[in-house]
């Protein structure tokens, strides 16, 4: 049973890397682009004096592993895009279950970058001076919470884009604003202002990349991050599954 | 006398274009109320979530490296208008040109009567893409009213002058990087939107305060910075005389070598083609 998924994983690999791998390089370049800037955003406001709630060594790891994790930290899958190619409509003919069908495929597209880029960036961190190993071993569970999750929201957007008649662009667009500050990936909550970070945690968004990433560098503790996450788990995905059933009849895709 | 006519001709057909594009996006927001209301709901959303983190950091900090709090929310306005306005202007993929060449659609413009510039910028969503440019000027006006310096009077042309420039570099260096499309549609396919996006995420770090090796790679190689926080600089006033004309030569020496390499390209492209159809219709 398992092995129709890693084949469909095996065929996402080989989708993504099967013009040569050498095309894939303008995409590490970006990623490491937007990197170095943000990294040092931290250096730049601790150089300056202020004071935050996380040391800059917790800064530069967050904002270190985000990148290298990014795919995960808020999953996109297939059907956050356009579907011009009636790719939400293949997933009924083929004999896989269609959610498995999209999570398999996803981590396949993943493999790639985290290979060509994740692995290489991880190996450099300690040159670079960077923290990267965790401070607990609840980062596991805590990854594969957020990761599911993010599949929940993936599958529950989609149900968006059907509804309001595949305005997949805008669906995309404002998903892709909200889950960037909601979700904690780019500034953590625990150095927002106005006591932010007392609330900021308990939405269903922080509880993706940002949740996992607070644990990693050990601004959170894992009684406050887990059963949070456990939570929202349960909430999107009975959300996600039972609009999924109920909006599936109404898809609509069309060639381009 | 006959190109006279000619010219007018395509100048009013690219007027009329416009009325039809911005009609049917017109048509297309009000198809429904509930449609409507959600759409102007999630752009607001959307709007204020795409700038709060960098501006919240600067709140708590009173600032971020040497810029108060309004001059980064100046700098996270301007970038706003550079890309809303483009967003706005460019949203029939005329900002990205690799998805079209990549995908064999420019092919389907050789066939059309009017111009291929016309072709491109005719495509225009006011009504349901301007969010972002009507967001960024409230937010640069909410700005300008909390600095404490006085603007000169042709401070607003400036302003207007350094918005173009930015424009500009962002639309050069798109076509330049989407000259590869004609030599490898499928693998370059998406490099315009790559750019494009990674731009717009790099132009919220203000610069101010980093290191030379970080900055300056940021106006040249990779000039994101040129998207606002440079421009932001000179607007506040916080850049040196022979500064301000960087990005004005910065902007004409891309868009020239974009203008070269991308009829280089064209006429590879011409000569090759490309071949992305199955015969079902959709695209290899």
């Amino acid at each position: 049973m398992i092995n129709k998924y890693i084949a469909t994983a095996r065929m996402a690999v080989q989708g993504k890397t099967g013009g040569g791998v050498f095309y894939m390089f303008p995409e590490i370049i970006m990623k490491a682009v937007y990197l170095v800037p943000v990294m040092f955003i931290w250096k730049t406001l601790v150089e300056s004096g202020y004071e935050a709630e996380m040391s800059v060594s917790q800064l530069l790891s967050y904002t270190y592993v985000n990148v290298l994790l990014a795919d995960m930290m808020v999953v996109y899958t297939f059907l956050s895009a356009w579907d011009y190619d009636t790719r939400s409509m293949e997933m009924f003919t083929r004999p896989l279950p269609v959610f498995g069908q999209v999570i398999s495929r996803t981590i396949g597209e993943w493999i790639p970058m985290l290979l060509l880029f994740s692995v290489p960036m991880f190996m450099a961190a300690p040159m670079l001076k960077i923290r990267i190993l965790p401070g607990t071993l609840w980062v596991i569970p805590s990854l594969m919470l957020s990761v599911s999750l993010g599949f929940a929201f993936e599958f529950l957007f989609y149900c968006v884009t059907v509804r309001l008649r595949n305005v997949s662009w805008l669906t995309y667009v404002i998903r892709s604003a909200v889950t960037s500050f909601f979700s904690g990936t780019v500034i953590p909550f625990k150095i927002l202002p106005f006591g932010m970070d007392r609330w900021i945690n308990y939405q269903p968004f922080g509880s993706l990349g940002g949740a996992f990433l607070s644990l990693y560098v050990g601004s959170a503790r894992a009684s406050e991050i887990i059963p949070v996450q456990i939570f929202w788990n349960i909430v999107i995905w009975i959300a996600a599954a039972a609009w999924f059933q109920k909006s599936r009849e109404r898809m609509v895709s069309f060639g381009g | 006398m006959v190109d006279k006519n000619k010219l007018f001709h395509v100048i009013k057909r690219y007027f009329q274009l416009l009325k039809i594009y911005a009609g049917m996006d017109l048509a297309s927001l009000m198809r429904d109320g509930k449609f409507m209301a959600i759409v102007i709901i999630a752009d607001i959303v959307s709007n204020i979530s795409s700038i709060s983190g960098i501006f919240l950091l600067a709140w708590k900090f009173g600032g971020i490296g040497g810029m108060d709090r309004f001059e980064v929310l100046f700098m996270l306005a301007y970038g706003n208008i550079v890309m809303g306005f483009l967003n706005m202007m460019g949203g029939c993929n005329a900002l990205f040109p690799s998805r079209i060449i990549g995908r064999g659609q420019w092919e389907h413009m050789f066939i059309m009567p009017v111009p291929y510039a016309v072709q491109l910028t005719v495509g225009i969503f006011p009504f349901t893409g301007s969010s972002s440019f009507l967001s960024g000027i409230g937010m640069l006006w909410v700005a300008v009213c909390h600095m404490e310096t006085v603007m000169p009077w042709w401070w607003p042309g400036m302003l207007i002058f350094q918005l173009m420039i930015s424009m500009v570099i962002v639309v050069a260096l798109s076509y330049l990087l989407s000259s590869l499309a004609f030599y490898a549609p499928v693998q370059c396919e998406e490099i315009s939107g790559a750019v494009v996006y990674s731009m717009g995420r790099t132009m919220t770090f203000p610069l101010t305060g980093m290191p030379m090796y970080i900055r300056y790679p940021l106006l040249t190689i990779f000039p994101a910075g040129l998207m606002a926080w440079f421009p932001s600089m000179i607007l506040l006033g916080k850049a040196a005389t022979f500064e301000v004309i960087y990005s004005a030569i910065f902007a004409l020496m891309i868009s020239l070598s974009a203008t070269y390499f991308f009829r280089k390209g064209f006429r590879y492209y011409v000569k090759k083609g490309i071949n992305r159809y199955v015969s079902g219709g959709h695209r290899s």
